[in-house]
């Protein structure tokens, strides 16, 4: 049994700790929104936060995150960013297919934490990682401008 | 491969869509107009989830169902039941602007979930319930409208019988019928009433000049799910009991596996079945880690048949071969020899190739199905619902009637989710093993086999 906390709660998988944390949140926690694209952290369709930081979870080892505090896109809406993050998407009408939404939206998060009034230059770094096969960029972009403007507005 | 010559089954082709016939498209409303009973079926059979955020659930009495497509509750929410599958591309919010459009709905009271596989959710221009070609708008334009048009024209016979008016007088806008002197009937009011009005054999369109909703920018009706990570995707299938199958595939066309080691294999904590089909070998474990593991252990013998020594280069000589063909050109202008040959012209020449690449649709190719005695379940992103139903009928040999698929959102498609392998695999495997199985193409194999 790996003791992890997930979304602010403490969950038990009974898993090997060399699992990767994508398949202990997909299989074990149901926790199907954060996405298998690659297995090889090169797409950042499964990125979460560990302890606020952007980790890509298919080659994380479950091990990685005992200690920690796990987020994913079914809980960071329950942050001031995640919040402000998700609700421009949707006023953007970000994702088309929808599959690599949940990693771009963990990376936004993360760039937003740590540069709350982010340049395009800035966006184009943080978010390099996460592909998108529909080509949503121009529609990300903007809405993590959109989102770091509320924040800053005080929402 | 172009997704699109790569994927057109055979149908009409693009411009004969444009002319469909009046005769079909009137067939293909009365089909849904009057398939309230089959509706009803189909949507228990296929337990299709409201995508839509805050979709509330039919309140009594009984919601309104003029047709296949749209379900009227007394709430006043309207329910549109999409055919083609959403990948990207946006019909999950198209199909319900058609309708809404000709119904005269309030846009804020619509709701869309994905249809069950029916035939009557068939594709027009396909005869058959596919979604590619980028097609969706040109087959469902006409019968979306129509089928939104006889609705409403149902919901104003209902207002003129309890008005004692001719319908002729009533006009409707925002879910309301409106008569003459201001007076006005909420939709949902008109549930019942509406319900035994005879259904319209051929409602007429608006003028186009007269659209509010069509030819107008609206927000998606799926942002919402899929920024929240709520959007379900076939790979999200979550079923008791299910096995999950990671494959070593055939590395060509025609390779079969001819032997096998795997000791290391089930030598892996959580692998429970190792099953050999014609094209591959297929690890069945508790998840997909292990299955992936246990995949990546497998010592597989080939024997690479007929296509033994392909390369780029064979592929590449095999086109040029076909392309030199006199048969293979498909127009030809003017007089190049000519044009050559006129002073002051410089002839240029260019060869243009492309190499064959893999569609890599984000989500990775898969389905989970669930082969019982006498009936099977599938859930697969699948853009080709109505023939992969009927593949995997004689796949499992089980009657098509019983091969229940129900359509899962799509983490892309470009065409390649056309192809039923991955659906037929999951089967195969289903069938085989006696236990609910979801077929994971990893992202490796994806490229490698395409």
């Amino acid at each position: 049994m790996v003791e992890i906390s997930v979304n602010g709660k403490r969950v038990s998988v009974d898993a090997d700790p060399e699992m990767p944390l994508l398949w202990a949140l997909r299989e074990q926690l149901a926790l199907t929104g954060t996405k298998f694209g690659c297995g090889k952290g090169l797409c950042g369709a499964c990125t979460v936060h560990l302890d606020g930081a952007p980790i890509r979870s298919c080659s994380t080892p479950l091990s990685a995150a005992v200690g920690a505090k796990v987020t994913t896109i079914e809980g960071i809406g329950g942050e001031r960013i995640g919040k402000a993050v998700q609700t421009a998407w949707v006023a953007h009408d970000v994702p088309q297919c929808g599959y690599c939404q949940s990693g771009q939206i963990m990376s936004a998060c993360a760039l937003l934490a740590q540069t709350p009034k982010p340049t395009d230059a800035d966006i184009n770094g943080a978010m390099s990682g996460n592909l998108c096969r529909c080509g949503t960029y121009n529609q990300i972009r903007a809405a993590i401008h959109d989102a770091a403007a509320t924040l800053a507005k005080g929402a | 491969m172009s997704p699109r010559t790569a994927t057109r089954p055979d149908a009409p082709h693009a411009p004969d869509a444009a002319h469909a016939s009046d005769a079909s498209r009137r067939d293909f409303l009365k089909l849904g107009a009057t398939s309230a009973l089959v509706v009803g079926i189909a949507l228990r059979l296929g337990t299709p989830r409201a995508l839509a955020a805050g979709a509330a659930p039919a309140a009594a009495p009984a919601p309104f169902l003029p047709n296949a497509f749209l379900r009227l509750a007394a709430d006043n929410t309207i329910t549109v039941v999409c055919g083609p599958v959403e990948m990207g591309q946006g019909v999950l919010t198209a199909i319900p602007m058609l309708i809404a459009e000709e119904l005269d709905a309030d846009w804020s009271q619509i709701r869309v979930e994905q249809a069950p596989t029916n035939p009557a959710y068939a594709n027009p221009l396909f005869g058959m319930q596919a979604t590619g070609g980028s097609t969706t708008i040109r087959a469902y334009w006409g019968p979306m409208r129509k089928a939104g048009a006889a609705a409403r024209a149902m919901l104003v016979a209902a207002a003129a019988q309890q008005w004692s008016l001719d319908p002729a007088l009533l006009r409707t806008a925002d879910s309301q019928v409106i008569a003459p002197d201001g007076c006005k009937l909420a939709y949902g009011a008109l549930v019942a009433a509406a319900s035994t009005q005879a259904v319209p054999a051929d409602p007429p369109l608006k003028n186009p000049k007269d659209f509010r909703i069509l030819g107008k920018p609206r927000r998606r009706l799926d942002s919402f799910d899929k920024s929240h990570g709520k959007a379900h995707y076939g790979l999200d299938a979550q079923v008791p009991g299910l096995l999950v199958a990671v494959m070593s595939r055939a590395p060509l066309p025609g390779a079969k596996p001819v032997k096998i080691n795997d000791t290391k294999t089930r030598a892996v904590k959580g692998v429970q079945q190792v099953i050999t089909i014609p094209h591959g070998v297929a690890v069945l474990a508790d998840g997909y880690w292990a299955a992936s593991k246990g995949r990546d252990l497998l010592e597989i013998e080939w024997d690479l048949g007929a296509n033994a020594g392909l390369s780029s280069a064979k592929v590449t000589a095999m086109l040029t071969d076909g392309a030199n063909n006199a048969n293979a050109i498909a127009r030809h202008e003017g007089d190049v020899d000519a044009a050559g040959a006129t002073a002051g012209l410089k002839m240029i020449e260019a060869v243009y190739e492309a190499p064959y690449l893999a569609h890599a649709c984000m989500e990775p190719l898969n389905c989970t199905a669930w082969v019982k005695d006498d009936s099977v379940e599938i859930w697969a992103g699948t853009q080709s619902q109505g023939p992969t139903q009927g593949i995997l009928s004689q796949v499992a040999q089980i009657a098509a009637k019983n091969v229940i698929l129900h359509p899962q959102m799509l983490g892309g498609g470009f065409g390649r989710r056309f192809a039923p392998d991955f659906s037929i695999d999951a089967t195969l495997l289903s069938k085989i093993s006696g236990r609910p199985v979801k077929l994971i193409y990893s992202r490796e194999d994806d490229m490698a086999a395409g």
